[in-house]
């Protein structure tokens, strides 16, 4: 019985000091993750909002954080402008989404419109060689490949070609991996519509000033958009979530 | 033995995982490019020597009894500050090898030194031995990572060679990046090694 007693001690007075020292060093080092994670946070939305502002101007943004709620948990997404009188130029937001073998956390960078102007996948844990391609950088190159095919594509529609070929908004799949693919699309429909929802409540000054995106080709945009609208009449009624790209392949 | 001897013994006489076959979870898991391969195994050679230093220089101390659970503990702690240094300071390491930090726990590699040596030996013995086998941990998961990222990329240490080169058209073969790429390499090599050590013993029996 004396020798349980004085085992279990020693034990107890190891574990005790281990548990001490642990706690002093996450002291120390707590901060800096925070902050690290942080500035992680601040590059990767300054990252994909690069092109919709001038290089100066993304260095002091003005983001206005919303919330969006996901089945009862709460994710945030930013409102951004340039200036404090200025109109909200861009919509950035995270999306997550069950891949092939994890989560996937993305990155998006978006026009007043749902125009992605840029993704970068933050997070994942697919196959190397497969899935995980949708971070690789190719030597030579100075980003993912993958990212790039998301450029001006609708954040609300962006599905995998192997799901609707005729979209405007038709992304390749990775070689091998079209359901890492499909999972980071869906994911970006799914945020973007939440984001939409949420915009609606918002005050009308903040619904972007047509006249100011388009200039270039009138009457291609003019088309576009007629086409947009006779679109968004079908769909109406369906459910605009996971579910569009099944619809789309059906036919 | 003398401490050199002592120091070199774990780089290939008695390499851990390709002779002692120690520490093959991790030698499979993260083996896919030489980058995950070299920081695993620094990441596992701080761990070693901490853990077999003040495991030596507490021998005394610790209980026979209970001395596994203790050693467990020592281990676990170093890891945790590890984990948590990587995460402050070097997070693009700790990201890449995210989930395997804290398995370097179960990595029997370090309790095997632990059991086997530091807690017999002296203190300076054992952290030269944690050392060298560290090394030699490091060696075997670079060696093992080369083949793979090699033959599933055609890179080496992220440079495509054949592209660098001016071949173009090369596609690795994705196999050997997952895993059964890193069992048959880890298979050949310690297959290799076993085969060369019964030609040296043959050799040398011979004369």
């Amino acid at each position: 019985m004396g020798n349980i007693i004085k085992l279990s001690s020693i034990l107890f007075f190891v574990a005790g000091i281990a548990a001490g020292s642990l706690a002093y060093y996450n002291s120390i080092t707590k901060p800096a993750i925070a902050k690290l994670k942080a500035a992680n946070e601040e590059k990767a939305r300054a990252y994909v909002l690069q092109g919709l502002f001038s290089e100066e101007q993304i260095s002091n943004l003005i983001y206005e954080e919303g919330e969006i709620d996901l089945d009862g948990t709460i994710e945030k997404f930013w409102r951004v402008k340039a200036t404090e009188s200025g109109q909200y130029k861009a919509l950035v937001f995270l999306s997550k989404g069950m891949g092939f073998s994890g989560l996937i956390e993305t990155m998006v960078g978006t026009d007043m419109n749902f125009k992605i102007n840029a993704i970068k996948v933050l997070k994942h844990t697919e196959t190397p060689g497969l899935g995980a391609e949708a971070q690789t950088i190719k030597y030579g190159e100075d980003k993912p490949f993958f990212e790039g095919w998301f450029t001006e594509k609708n954040s609300l529609k962006v599905v995998v070609v192997n799901d609707d070929l005729n979209s405007k908004d038709k992304v390749q799949s990775i070689t091998g991996a079209t359901i890492t693919t499909r999972a980071i699309c869906r994911s970006i429909n799914k945020y973007a519509e939440l984001v939409k929802k949420q915009m609606g409540n918002m005050p009308r000054q903040l619904v972007i000033d047509r006249s100011k995106i388009v200039a270039v080709d009138r009457e291609a945009i003019m088309k576009a958009r007629a086409e947009a609208a006779a679109k968004a009449e079908a769909e109406k009624d369906t459910v605009v979530t996971e579910d569009t790209p099944e619809g789309g392949k059906d036919e | 033995m003398n401490k050199l001897q002592n120091f070199t013994k774990g780089f290939f006489k008695e390499n851990p995982v390709l002779i002692l076959a120690l520490g093959l979870c991790p030698a499979l898991a993260v083996t896919t490019s030489i980058e995950n391969g070299l920081g695993m195994g620094m990441a596992t050679t701080a761990v070693l020597i901490g853990s077999s230093t003040i495991i030596s220089m507490l021998k005394k101390f610790i209980p026979g009894n209970i001395r596994i659970p203790i050693f467990i503990i020592i281990i676990a702690t170093f890891v945790t500050a590890i984990d948590l240094t990587l995460q402050a300071f070097i997070p693009s390491l700790s990201e890449s090898l995210g989930l395997f930090i804290p398995l370097i726990v179960v990595n029997c590699i370090i309790l095997g030194r632990a059991e086997a040596f530091a807690s017999k030996k002296s203190v300076l013995n054992s952290m030269i031995d944690a050392l060298g086998m560290g090394i030699g941990f490091t060696i075997a998961l670079v060696l093992i990572s080369a083949v793979r990222e090699f033959a599933g990329t055609g890179a080496l240490y992220g440079y495509p060679l054949f592209q660098l080169m001016g071949i173009e058209g090369f596609k690795g073969s994705i196999m050997m990046i997952l895993p059964p790429g890193g069992f048959l390499t880890m298979g050949l090599i310690l297959g290799f090694m076993q085969w060369n050590k019964i030609r040296k013993a043959k050799n040398t029996g011979g004369k």
